[in-house]
């Protein structure tokens, strides 16, 4: 395991959250009656996810006729070039047999295991489904900033929209949120940020900084002409 | 997690019958079933990656965290294109899957309805936290954020669950 990162978002100290993390409570909250809805809560999650996961297990993945996305959804086109850093892993459809070739080949240089990013070699595939469900993408240097929980305000001078092509000198944003597994770090004022909004309404805004904006900006550049063919309101419940 | 981890003997792909356990992450993870096949091979991919050029200490644990990863990955970089809930009722069409007692398969059916309403982070977190059992510190370890990040988006997610387990008279 990679170093234990403590902090973060400060947790409520209370009943559930020992039954999340399976701490021993202290001894006036043990025997509560609030104590033992956490429990209930939490164990009630533990078999339905087991039962949950019994039945996805045995079951035949084959393709579903409801299922299968519309001519024009981005879904198929969705799919991240391998090589980038940060968060997202997106999907290459090799066949197992192929790859093992290719990852023979890579590894005989010294690839050594990264957690967070394993065995991305250098093919390119863009993701125009993704840019083409993004609202706003944008660049710039952050003039403020505020914390809530795990959650960012941020407001940029924007030096360079993706999407769409123009957009406000200043941007707002809120509920950004810094990506899980990636290399990115809490913003600061000055700091040089990328914004992906990809549903302001639900609060779905990611935040890069660092390492992550030119690789998330990266595969984002290579996507964005393919993603002008894809209709945005097939994005709808992304 | 940024650093090879050595340790293991268990050096070989993923067995038959722990890629349903890998499905399973995949789907709840939100990967749509039409794709749950390219998915696998992703997960096949990196563990054969990993056989050849290093060993873990955890291969189950660190299937999942591969596994939950490219759910990730794959969830926001695409329409969603079914409800978790939905593909649950339909495995339960007669004849088509042997299912788990009653209570199990009502908790199955909301725990699945509320994953739907998750963001693709929270989904992960409770599949991971609860469904392959890793601890918070593991969890914070293999996605490098601080545990009080996980921590608080656990408490979120569960704290709305135990309002609709309770309304169905499940807890």
């Amino acid at each position: 395991m990679s170093q234990v990162k403590h902090g973060g978002a400060t947790p409520p100290d209370d009943a559930l959250m020992y039954a999340i993390t399976g701490e021993q409570p202290p001894g006036s909250l043990a025997r509560t009656e609030e104590m033992a809805e956490a429990t209930a809560t939490v164990s009630a999650l533990r078999q339905g996810l087991a039962a949950l996961g019994a039945e996805l297990a045995a079951a035949t993945p084959e393709p579903a006729a409801d299922s299968r996305p519309a001519p024009n959804a981005p879904a198929p086109a969705g799919r991240r070039p391998a090589g980038s850093s940060a968060k997202r892993i997106w999907a290459r459809p090799w066949a197992l047999s192929a790859a093992t070739g290719v990852v023979a080949v890579a590894l005989a240089g010294g690839y050594a295991l990264n957690m967070s990013d394993p065995g991305d070699t250098s093919d390119s595939r863009s993701l125009p489904g993704a840019v083409a469900c993004a609202e706003t993408i944008a660049v710039g240097n952050v003039t403020s900033v505020s914390r809530q929980g795990d959650r960012f305000a941020v407001t940029l001078d924007a030096q360079r929209y993706l999407k769409p092509e123009n957009g406000p000198a200043i941007l707002s944003v809120g509920d950004a949120q810094l990506p899980l597994g990636g290399s990115s770090t809490a913003p600061a004022e000055g700091d040089r940020v990328l914004v992906v909004v990809h549903d302001a309404a639900k609060g779905n805004v990611d935040l890069f900084t660092g390492a992550d904006i030119a690789s998330e900006l990266g595969w984002m550049e290579k996507a964005l002409p393919d993603s002008r063919s894809i209709d945005p309101t097939d994005c709808k419940g992304e | 997690m940024r650093q090879p981890v050595r340790g293991s003997q268990e050096d070989d792909p993923p067995r038959e019958e722990d890629v349903g356990r890998i499905r399973a992450v995949l789907i709840m993870g939100g990967v749509p079933w039409q794709d749950l096949d390219d998915a696998v091979q992703q997960v096949r991919l990196k563990l054969l990656e990993r056989s050849s050029a290093e060993t873990i200490d955890n291969p189950a644990a660190w299937t999942a965290v591969v596994a939950s990863r490219i759910a990730v990955d794959w969830h926001r970089g695409r329409r969603r294109t079914e409800q978790l809930r939905h593909r649950i009722m339909a495995l339960r069409a007669p004849g088509v899957a042997e299912t788990p007692p009653d209570r199990d398969r009502d908790l199955a059916l909301v725990v699945a309805g509320e994953l739907d309403e998750l963001p693709a982070d929270q989904r992960q977190l409770l599949v991971l936290r609860f469904y392959t059992d890793l601890t918070v510190p593991q969890i914070a370890a293999v996605l490098g954020v601080a545990q009080g990040t996980v921590k608080s988006r656990l408490h979120n997610a569960i704290a709305q669950l135990r309002v609709r387990l309770s309304a169905k008279g499940l807890v």
